[in-house]
């Protein structure tokens, strides 16, 4: 220890007395040697730009809301000298944007500031206000030495900041010079000025106490697979200044090095990035400047990844949050971190071999949230939810997943769940569920979904989650049905026969059977049911077709129909009942379209079938409270798939 | 290129080993007719080593030459100044290693306190009047830390006790020496303290009757391009039967003499021997508590303690 320390200042001397011959004595070194460096300008700004490029400042993208127009000079403030940089900030609503910001950069190939320690500069605001960024090393071209320093307080007086270089051995060849961007979040809006001038690197010789952090200094442990990435984030250092303040800076993965405790189970690259390759368990650290950093990521990599199956299903009838296999519309987020009861962990920081899964841990309940930023969600026309979860621990009676989708967040909530029983899920295995939306009670619209939830109360703790998706199940149609032969009323019936089909209306519907209004596209037969919900019926007002024999449902649950409403998106309820009624079943399905015959299914394979089924009811815009108002309804082809 | 490195490291060398006797060089020499300015040569004619201590046996600082002042203080009050710290000699807080003394101040809590570190002392090892007092130490960093390298006139009385509100020198305890007389009577040379939140500046202080605590006598020193907390530097005083210069490295910063102490009232007690102190506080009311943002443990490296004649 003695004997590095007594070394170190030597170093430094010997370097300054390199610099020295450097700049006095230039035509004493060999070519060579002038070539293998770049200019070591230390100015940026001073009372000019100093080796910037012509256009001098060059904004963010205006596309991105970046105001470029408020971007100056003023001869008339000046901290040193007879000109300062001045920036007029706009407002959020200005329409040439409502942020200002953008960088300097290098008109040459670049500068060597490794003799530096810090880029400085003056500044003083029109009023007290925080500026959201400034730094150096972005040049637009590769960023690859980026340092940014957040939330810096302006005074209404100059005053100097300092920017700590974390590692100047490596600006050997740097071009981004300044950053800046700033905006009204700490002025209610209001837009002002501030100046900057002075702005060079320096050696200031008074930085001190580097501690470099990753993950902000946490220690992060993840459960992972073979294939799977990680990325080190939260990677900053903190300086202590002159003041004796400390200056926490972001600093880009280039400054770092980083290294796998056992590369066996993962690597990792230059740029912070972890890549498994085995089972087992690794520590990804690393270092600044030969500094290690605070913070850790330990991967528990379980093996071999099952990734869920892939889904199916065509894009056009999906809405997916969350699936590889469709393009997913916009989510503000995948865990909405909601204080203070929320525990729950985790969200889409999972990739394995390009396969992007959620994970959730210390799971309570979790949302995944379409209402903030983002469009909310018309699932009306959606006739399903599908996701994949795949739980991460033994799973005990009583454990359970319940979920809950939301609409209208935040205004007229309404909301509807579906629970997942714990008989229903694997323990380290994918479950897939379709469940129909209709089976969300109490969801009676959902044209403006803005949360789907996960609620396990704790029962669960640990779930991989994938493929989330609304999506129309897609009937394909069946042929239509030819009863006229029939001699007796049962299933397959398509209403074509001479028989008194015993068709009659209860608590408002007028129903009989008719002659087709609509013979065309799936259904051009004859006769078929009417049904008109009058003006002022029971929302249960339905129709009951009587059988002679029982259903059979030996082969098949799912229930077909073929309906003609002029209303889409509206529940029709089929209750299927015994002789005298002791037993019942029923579901919905929503209509899809309107004004044309579509065939729509429903599924009762997840209910007791064993009963003699031998009536058939039906409700249209069966809505709990919504009075009949003279809506007319057509129905034919009433069967069991086979 | 290579001659002028050569030149430059040479004199750098002698700065930071400061002088073994023969490496004083013409350069010095011319320059020590200069007086009180910031330019003068630090030695002044004290170039004969008479005692140190380079720190290279590891383990227990040298008994021959150190002892513990150790707990809160013989009032329980923090050491006169509320100091948040319990002192220790145990090698969690004071220990040699490597070349140095490692004083290092730990959060932990300790009979009551929330803080350790240490407090070591020269009295009745080695006691001098006059010369150069000097040491190259690395400081420590962060708001609430206080570390320091000074001295206690050797009849600095250490058992002290209350009767009533008074503070007294207490002769029935085992502390009590003959002749120990109360601070600040017996004086204090503080050859540099260090406020770990100004990273930057290093201040030189005496004490004395008429002239201590707020009414002390004192200047700053600030260090161009350079920090107390990333490198070594030569803390050190010339004092001689009228005056006491500072220096830090090559620079003499302050210079207090008898006609100056007099000039405020005060008794001058500084010609008679003194004993060394280095410690390492924490909180108290110079340097306020640590906060959020101090780290621990936080150490303070001595690699030698060197007196001239």
């Amino acid at each position: 220890m003695k004997t590095i320390k007594n070394i170190k200042p030597i170093i430094c001397l010997v370097l300054g007395a390199v610099m020295f011959l450097n700049l006095g004595c230039e035509r004493d070194i060999s070519d060579d040697a002038v070539e293998a460096l770049f200019p070591n300008t230390a100015e940026v700004y001073t009372d000019a730009p100093v080796g910037l490029t012509d256009e001098f400042f060059i904004s963010f993208n205006p596309a991105d809301g970046a105001n470029p127009n408020g971007f100056g000079t003023d001869d008339d403030v000046a901290f040193l000298g007879s000109s300062s940089i001045r920036i007029d900030v706009p407002s959020p609503n200005d329409p040439d944007g409502g942020f200002i910001g953008g960088i300097f950069r290098d008109r040459g190939a670049g500068r060597n500031l490794t003799e530096y320690d810090a880029l400085t500069f003056w500044a003083r605001g029109s009023t007290t206000a925080t500026i959201g960024l400034v730094g150096f090393g972005t040049d637009f071209i590769q960023d690859r030495f980026a340092v940014g320093l957040e939330n810096i307080e302006l005074s209404t007086d100059w005053r100097q900041y300092t920017i700590p270089i974390p590692d100047a051995s490596k600006l050997v060849q740097e071009q981004g010079m300044f950053i800046f961007s700033a905006g009204t979040d700490s002025t209610n809006g209001f837009g002002y000025t501030f100046w900057m001038d002075e702005i060079r690197f320096e050696t200031t010789g008074t930085i001190g106490q580097p501690r470099p952090a990753i993950f902000n200094g946490q220690d992060v442990t993840q459960q992972t697979f073979i294939g799977a990435n990680a990325t080190v984030s939260g990677l900053v250092e903190t300086f202590n200044l002159e003041s004796g303040q400390d200056a926490t800076v972001n600093v880009a993965s280039a400054y770092y090095t980083f290294s796998s405790s056992n590369p066996n189970v993962a690597t990792v690259d230059e740029a912070g990035v972890a890549t498994v390759v085995g089972a087992g368990t690794t520590v990804i650290t690393a270092t600044l400047n030969g500094i290690e950093a605070a913070g850790s990521l330990t991967l528990e990599s379980l093996g071999e990844f099952t990734p869920a199956p892939t889904p199916t299903r065509a894009q056009e009838n999906v809405t997916s949050l969350f699936s590889d296999a469709y393009n997913n519309v916009p989510v503000d987020f995948f865990n909405g971190f909601f204080a203070p009861f929320q525990t729950t962990l985790g969200q889409d920081d999972i990739s394995i071999n390009g396969d992007n899964i959620i994970s959730y841990t210390e799971l309570n309940f979790v949302g995944i949230g379409t209402f903030i930023d983002v469009p909310t969600l018309d699932i009306t026309n959606r006739t399903h939810l599908h996701v994949d979860i795949n739980v991460q621990e033994a799973i005990d009676p009583g454990d359970f997943i319940r979920l809950q989708i939301i609409n209208n967040v935040g205004g007229n909530e309404i909301s509807g769940d579906f629970t997942i029983t714990g008989d229903q899920l694997l323990s380290n295995e994918w479950s897939g569920f379709d469940v129909p939306l209709a089976d969300f009670t109490g969801l009676n619209s959902r044209d403006n979904v803005g949360l789907l939830f996960f609620i396990s109360d704790a029962t669960i703790s640990n779930i991989y989650v994938d493929n989330v998706y609304y999506y129309t199940e897609v009937i394909e149609p069946t042929p239509n049905v030819d009863d006229s032969a029939a001699t007796q009323i049962e299933l397959p019936i398509g209403f074509e026969a001479s028989l008194d089909y015993g068709i009659f209306g209860f608590e408002g519907a007028d129903s009989a059977v008719e002659a087709n209004p609509m013979p065309s596209g799936i259904n051009p037969t004859n006769t078929v049911i009417r049904t008109t919900k009058t003006e002022g019926a029971q929302f249960f007002a339905g129709t009951v077709l009587n059988l002679d024999a029982p259903i059979d449902f030996s082969t098949s649950q799912r229930f077909r129909m073929k309906v003609l409403s002029p209303k889409t998106g509206i529940p029709i309820r089929v209750r299927l009942e015994n002789a005298d009624n002791s037993v019942g079943i029923e579901l919905d399905a929503n209509t899809t379209t309107m004004n044309q015959w579509e065939e729509l299914e429903w599924d009762f394979s997840s209910m007791n079938t064993s009963a003699n089924f031998v009536r058939v009811v039906v409700f249209f815009e069966f809505i709990v409270n919504l009075p009949g108002d003279g809506s007319v309804y057509y129905y034919d082809d009433i069967q069991i798939l086979n | 290129m290579k001659k002028i490195f050569k030149i430059k490291g040479m004199i750098i060398k002698n700065r930071i080993e400061i002088m073994s006797v023969l490496a004083i060089g013409v350069l010095m020499i011319t320059l020590i007719s200069c007086s009180e300015d910031e330019t003068q040569d630090v030695t002044g004619d004290f170039n004969t080593l008479v005692n140190s201590d380079e720190f290279n046996v590891d383990g227990l600082p040298d008994s021959n030459i150190w002892s513990f002042d150790t707990g809160v203080g013989p009032l329980n009050d923090g050491w006169g100044n509320n100091e948040l710290q319990y002192y220790t000699d145990r090698p969690e807080n004071v220990t040699v290693q490597d070349g140095m003394l490692v004083v290092t101040a730990n959060e932990e809590d300790f009979n009551g306190s929330r803080y350790t570190s240490a407090r070591l002392k020269t009295r009745n090892r080695i006691e001098r009047q006059f010369g150069r007092f000097e040491a190259r130490i690395l400081l420590p960093t962060g708001t609430g830390l206080f570390p320091a390298f000074w001295m206690l006139g050797s009849d600095f009385c250490e058992a002290q006790a209350f009767q009533g509100n008074n503070v007294i020198c207490d002769s029935s305890s085992p502390l009590y020496e003959p002749g120990d007389i109360l601070w600040p009577n017996s004086g204090e040379i503080d050859i540099m303290e260090y406020i770990g939140d100004a990273p930057t500046e290093v201040f030189g202080t005496v004490h004395g009757p008429g002239f201590s605590a707020g009414e002390s006598i004192s200047k700053g020193y600030t260090i161009p391009n350079d920090r107390f907390d990333t490198g070594f530097h030569v803390f050190g005083i010339t004092w001689t039967q009228n005056s006491v210069n500072w220096y830090v490295d090559d620079a003499v910063y302050s210079t207090i003499t008898r006609a100056d102490v007099e000039e405020q009232g005060g008794t001058w007690v500084f010609d008679k021997p003194f004993y060394i102190l280095i410690n390492l506080a924490v909180g108290g009311n110079l340097p306020g508590s640590p906060d959020a943002n101090t780290v621990f443990p936080q150490t303070m490296l001595v690699d030698y303690v060197r007196i001239y004649e």
